[in-house]
């Protein structure tokens, strides 16, 4: 019984399509018997929450609503042919950069034996921890016409003006689309990596049978059957890239994000800004409807269950100096160079840099990170569970519309999430007023439950897309075993599932936790009073053109990033079954 | 142990019949045998009765508890039902040594009921396994650590699919023989689903021949081999010659073939003169030099314990008619030689007018 | 939210964790918990610059001051959470504009905010208030550009700069003013062809910050450059950074339009929102930052001009010379900041490319 009778139904494509489908849902009765109202516990807890986590979606969406005035005339006839080909030369520059170093580093330190190979494993996720935005700000002070890189140029060919030789612009699309790749790469590294240490070794030695060379079994096999990972990774990616905004501001490069802004804040239509930020939410759709086309009929589950040792290819000469070389420059460009430009900035400016709060900045943004980790994986957790428990399309989509969160700038997002949650707090503070006569404070904007709301909105998509994944790789059989066995629903996610996907549990709270050390609007807008953490620090200088002065700041969002980084890549190498732990 | 009743039940994917008002019984302690090809609704079957998916329409019943019934709502979950199920990919838990899993059904189990798996797991000879983790186990083992994980809870009915199709073949005998021992001794009642004809004979006290959602023939296995209802299911549990002919006599017992009478053991109360097919088992043929019936040999096939021949038998108008024989191996025969021959009513039966298809 | 973690039945740690999170948040929540007098700010300004004035409002009248500072969303968290917040200080009189013609604010009767600010820098009717004043000036660069050589904003349309001249992104709340201003003054038409004439001068695709163009021409990239006066300031008297000090010797301040109609001036200012809880709080502390003390902090601290009369000016400030400032009243020219940033996308001015 090779294939089961309804395993071809594109309909089982979960996730936006872009993950394997889970052929059997396991069903969580028992149920109300109305046809309409086929909710149990875990559909209708999941539904709730989904719908819960896309209010401030739907909030923007909302505004979008609105009137706009005469806006999309004046965007029409000037810049918004501009804007969307700027963003799409920004989503294609950085979707293939990071797909190319990604994968392609990945297979490296995953199928190849080279000296340095066990540092490259870790090392290569490290630009994670960097945030874009002050990777950019380096970059144009070490680029720059008048940075160390063209004085020295001109020094040595004694060249007075710019006119006088070419250099490329750092504040352009270019130096957008080569910064964002830098420190967006480790996105599809990570993903791609899991996928490589997961797959079957066997396919790829029945490719090498059939005459295939490394290479080609690389691009034939392991590519094609790393693909839903790879789109997963690649989708991120260009879901942060289309939100960016303290980048392509500072490189005044004029993508939807910056006219968003734009529109919102000179021209201040709102609803104008949110009709953009829909065009740019079609992007997204578009895309993610155009990937799902192109392998309607495909899926993914792991074929065997034996496995053995991954091959290793040994490199030598060119190649080992190629492999190693290719490792290099990204960790260098993405990490090394950004982090010695601001050690020595933090080195030079320390007392400026150690504010009397540093601490409690730090204390701050670790405590929001962990709180923003784990909320978002346990929602990321019941969701993915309540949509394999049974094929709801509701609840498919409405969390997988919870999802595209990520891809709207946070910005906007926050304001999103200002509105419901004011209207919350409203009412609590009408109601306690009238019937208790206590006068409160607001009681959640006024609390960091609202930039916890906020960050859970925004990362679902790195949660619900971690868990949904994992739970993919776990055979249907697995839920039918346990259930036989005498397990309800709850019972049978705590025994068999939390544990077999533990590593991507973790993967998820990694990467939400160091999202949010380095996430920005959101927190800046969702704030309660005096409440500071390390990136609003580091943007309260930044913004203030003190770069020198906010270097320990960034520094410490990276190093806080560093030891969960590298502790991930370590349960990766731990992904394969059977490997040594 | 319990008896197992599916009453009438459907199954659709989607605008796909799967499963077409299928009936059938499985009796207290018995060993019942699903067996069809690929894809014809079997392992859906399983499904539905472990709950694992939810019945559309019908009825099924354990003893007199209903399992499912979605007339009346009645939808038992599937951890309630007592049921043990062997998924065909034995679906054992990665993160859990033999032990673990095969306990893991079971709540706070008692020393007695620790010895006790622990015999069980010495007579399956994989007591020296306790430790170990699934993806170190051989095929064969796994399998036995599944089997031991369903029936570790004693449930009251045993769901097997495909349980011996991924093992090497020199394995199969004996991992059969082990189960079947097993599940004997336990006395439980089992469904077990399978497209190997030669797996359904050796397990099963009864076989349900299953096609296009739908059983085509259940009975015991002498039963489904000696007399098939259907040209689908005579075919489908061995070799066998179909002819026409009309039937000369009730009392005879004989077809009038284009090749001759041929005396028929089972004649489905046909009345004289109707149309009919036989289906002629090539175990029906007895070498005999004073027989009614002359042929060429085609082909030979020796395969040990018999030989296997193919032989052109000229009817009146000329016509050839292909039949295969088994027949001792101790027979010394060339190809194209001519040899005679009787045919013996035991593996003759009428059957249903064979489909066009 | 708690339904969703009961019913996961996750593990006793997990939830244990969550717990620990949740009641983590409420426990850091610093307002809440403290009663007493309080105003609750919003503020567009970096709380660094306001710090140790607000810290001397507390000493002064016991007043706690709670800050959150953001440049973006103000006004939606102003309109969604109604009370939450006090009093606004902005860094740009676009911004109470925007607040003002929003409905959120409102108005304040106070002696002592009419006498410490000039009727010209608040609004009418007291729905908001000027606090300081910075002006958008020219930068030239000693070496290349002559004393007298640009006198007018208008100069910068001027062919003879071609490829000589540096600004910020055309879109940046301080150019936009500026633009803004242009238009209030010469109309549309004109301004967008003086946008346009401006956009030809470009010495390279506009970007960066004020400071980064005084950068520029230091590294002789350019000639001339728009930026605001304080950074001036900031960079000359940098006491760490040698190299700002370099880039405020390479340039020299120009302000435009001295003999017509002044130099375009944006003002920081505060106001009382509408639903404030504190409303006399927060109205003492706008009247103290009118005051004397906190003025002459604003001065000497970010170098601004302070709007009360009377009040020193830093040496270093007063050192560039008295110049007459753009008397238009700016509510005004807020309200051709969309036009202005239309014209900003009409004539493509962020997407200049150099030309050799």
């Amino acid at each position: 019984m090779g294939s089961w009778c309804f395993e071809k139904d594109s309909n089982f494509c979960n996730w936006y399509g872009m993950s394997a489908g889970a052929g059997f849902h396991i069903e969580a009765s028992p149920r109300l018997t109305s046809k309409w109202l086929q909710l149990d516990f875990w559909t209708g807890g999941a539904l709730l929450l989904a719908f819960f986590i896309a209010l401030p979606l739907l909030s923007v969406g909302f505004f979008a609503l609105q009137p706009s005035g005469d806006i999309w005339h004046h965007l029409i006839t000037t810049v918004l042919s501009r804007y969307v080909l700027t963003t799409i030369g920004l989503m294609l520059g950085v979707g293939v950069g990071t797909l190319v170093i990604g994968t392609c580093t990945a297979w490296l330190v995953t199928l190849c034996q080279f000296p340095g190979r066990r540092i490259f494993e870790w090392a290569l996720l490290l630009p994670l921890a960097m945030p874009a935005y002050v990777v950019a700000y380096v970059y144009t002070d070490v680029f720059e016409f008048a940075g160390p890189v063209q004085t020295l140029l001109r020094d040595i060919f004694g060249w007075e003006s710019s006119r006088e030789y070419w250099f490329p612009e750092i504040r352009s699309l270019g130096g957008a689309i080569f910064v964002m790749t830098l420190t967006l790469y480790p996105y599809v590294y990570l993903l791609a990596r899991v996928a490589f240490v997961q797959q079957s070794v066997c396919i790829l030695e029945v490719s090498r049978t059939l005459g295939k060379t490394a290479w080609q079994s690389f691009i034939s096999i392991a590519l094609p059957s790393a693909r839903p990972s790879l789109i997963i990774g690649v989708s991120l990616v260009l879901m942060e890239a289309l939100n960016d905004f303290g980048t392509v501001d500072f490189f005044a490069v004029e993508t939807l994000t910056a006219g968003i802004f734009d529109v919102w804040l000179n021209m201040n239509n709102l609803s104008g800004a949110a009709q953009l930020a829909v065009v740019a939410l079609c992007f997204v759709l578009l895309l993610l409807w155009a990937e799902r086309k192109s392998r309607t009929n495909q899926r993914y589950f792991n074929t065997s269950t034996r496995y053995q040792a991954l091959p290793s290819y040994q490199l030598r000469g060119v190649r080992l100096l190629g492999a190693t070389i290719s490792c290099l420059l990204p960790i260098g460009f993405g990490f090394i160079l950004p982090s010695c430009v601001l050690g020595y900035y933090a080195w030079g400016f320390y007392e400026e840099s150690i504010s009397h709060n540093f601490y409690s900045n730090l204390s701050n943004s670790l405590v929001l990170s962990s709180l923003s980790a784990t909320l978002s994986v346990l929602a990321g957790i019941f969701l993915a569970y309540g949509v394999r428990l049974k094929e709801n399309t509701l609840l498919k989509s409405t969390a997988r519309f919870a999802s595209i969160g990520y891809a709207v700038p946070g910005a906007v997002l926050a304001v999103g999430v200002l509105i419901p949650m004011g209207k919350v707090d409203v009412f609590i503070q009408g109601f306690l007023n009238n019937v208790f006569g206590i006068s409160t404070g607001l009681f959640f904007s006024g609390t960091i439950a609202a930039v916890t709301y906020g960050y859970l909105s925004r990362f679902l998509a790195l949660s619900y897309g971690t868990m949904e994944a994992s739970l993919l790789r776990i055979t249907p059989n697995m839920d039918g075993a346990a259930r036989t066995l005498g397990l309800g629903p709850g019972r049978t996610l705590k025994r068999i599932h939390l544990p077999m996907i533990r590593g991507g549990i973790l993967a998820a709270a990694i990467l939400v936790f160091v999202d949010t050390m380095k996430e920005l609007p959101m927190t800046i807008i969702l704030r309660p009073f005096n409440f500071e953490t390390l990136a609003t620090h580091v943007h309260q200088l930044a913004s203030d053109e003190l770069l020198e002065e906010s270097a320990l700041g960034s520094l410490s969002i990276a190093a806080a990033g560093l030891l969960p980084v590298i502790y991930l890549s370590r349960t990766i190498r731990g992904a394969r079954p059977g490997a040594e732990k | 142990m319990a008896k197992l009743d599916i009453e009438n039940i459907s199954h659709a994917y989607g605008t796909k019949e799967v499963i077409e008002n299928l009936s059938l019984t499985v009796e207290e302690g018995q060993v019942a045998c699903l067996l069809g090809p690929s894809g014809c609704g079997k392992t859906t079957l399983l499904r539905l009765v472990a709950g694992l998916t939810s019945l559309q329409s019908g009825r099924i019943r354990l003893d007199e508890k209903i399992l499912s019934e979605p007339v009346s709502g009645i939808e038992t979950p599937t951890e309630k039902r007592n049921v043990g199920f062997m998924f065909q990919d034995y679906a054992l838990f990665p993160h859990l040594d033999v032990l673990q899993n095969i306990t893991f059904g079971l709540h706070d189990p008692s020393p007695e009921k620790l010895a006790e798996i622990q015999r069980a797991m010495i007579q399956m000879d994989i007591v020296e396994l306790t430790d170990a983790y699934p993806h170190t186990l051989s095929g064969g083992q796994q399998q036995r650590v599944a089997l031991l994980r369903a029936l570790a809870p004693l449930p009251r009915l045993l769901l097997l699919d495909e349980p011996f199709t991924g093992l090497d073949i020199s394995l199969r005998a004996q991992v059969r023989e082990d189960t079947l021992r097993l599940i004997k001794q336990m006395g439980v009642t089992t469904l077990m689903v399978t497209h190997d004809p030669q797996e359904a004979m050796y397990m099963a006290d009864h076989i349900l021949i299953m096609r296009n959602g739908k059983v085509e023939q259940g009975g015991s296995p002498r039963e489904i081999y000696q007399f098939p209802a259907t040209e689908f299911a005579a075919r489908f549990v061995g070799q066998t010659n179909i002819l026409q002919g009309i039937v000369l006599s009730t009392g005879y017992d004989e077809v009038m073939t284009s090749i001759g009478p041929v005396p028929c053991l089972s004649m489905r109360d046909l009345e004289f003169g109707t149309d009919a097919f036989i289906s002629v088992r090539p175990e029906s043929f007895e070498i005999d030099p004073n027989g009614p019936f002359g042929a060429k040999i085609c082909t030979i096939r020796y395969v040990g314990q018999s030989i296997l021949l193919e032989v052109e038998i000229i009817d009146e108008i000329g016509k050839g008619h292909r039949l295969k024989m088994r027949v001792h191996p101790n027979l010394r025969v060339d190809e194209g030689e001519e040899i005679r021959f009787r045919i013996m009513p035991d593996f003759v039966t009428v059957i249903e007018d064979p489909l066009d298809d | 939210m708690f339904a969703a973690l009961n019913g996961a039945k996750c593990t006793k740690r997990f939830f244990g964790i969550s717990m620990f999170l949740i009641l983590a948040m409420f426990a850091m929540d610093k307002t809440t918990a403290i009663a007493g007098e309080v105003v609750n700010l919003y503020s567009y300004r970096q709380p660094f610059l306001i710090k140790p004035i607000l810290k001397a409002f507390t000493e002064k009248t016991g007043i706690k001051t709670n800050v959150v500072f953001a440049k973006k969303g103000m006004l939606e968290k102003i309109k969604a959470t109604p009370g939450a917040a006090d009093a606004v200080l902005t860094s740009d009189v676009g911004r109470l504009h925007d607040m003002d013609a929003a409905g959120v604010l409102q108005p304040i009767n106070s002696n002592a905010l009419e006498q410490n600010i000039p009727s010209a820098y608040r609004h009418p009717k007291g729905h908001w208030f000027g606090l300081t004043m910075r002006a958008r000036i020219i930068f030239a660069s000693k070496k290349r550009v002559n004393p007298g050589g640009i006198t007018r904003y208008e100069d910068l349309a001027d062919p003879k700069w071609k490829g000589k001249i540096c600004t910020r992104s055309g879109k940046h709340v301080y150019n936009v003013s500026l633009f803004a201003s242009i238009v209030a003054h010469s109309g549309e038409a004109k301004a967008k062809k003086w946008l346009m004439g401006l956009k030809s001068n470009l010495a390279r695709k506009p970007g960066g910050n004020d400071r980064a163009q005084a950068k520029a021409i230091h590294a002789g990239e350019c000639d001339l450059a728009l930026a605001n006066t304080y950074y001036m300031a900031k960079m000359a008297t940098n006491k760490k950074k040698k190299v700002q000090r370099e880039w405020a010797k390479a340039v020299y301040i120009v302000f435009p339009n001295q003999k017509d109609r002044g130099t375009h001036v944006n003002i920081s200012g505060a106001a009382v929102a509408k639903h404030a809880k504190n409303r006399k709080n927060a109205v003492r502390l706008i009247e103290f930052l009118s005051g004397e003390y906190a003025q002459k902090l604003y001065a000497d601290q970010n170098y601004e001009y302070p709007l009360k009369t009377g009040v020193t000016i830093h040496p270093l400030v007063a050192s560039w010379g008295k110049f007459k400032a753009d008397t238009i009243n700016l509510a005004e020219v807020a309200n051709q900041r969309a036009t202005a940033s239309k014209l900003v996308d009409q004539v493509d001015y962020n997407n200049f490319r150099p030309s050799n």
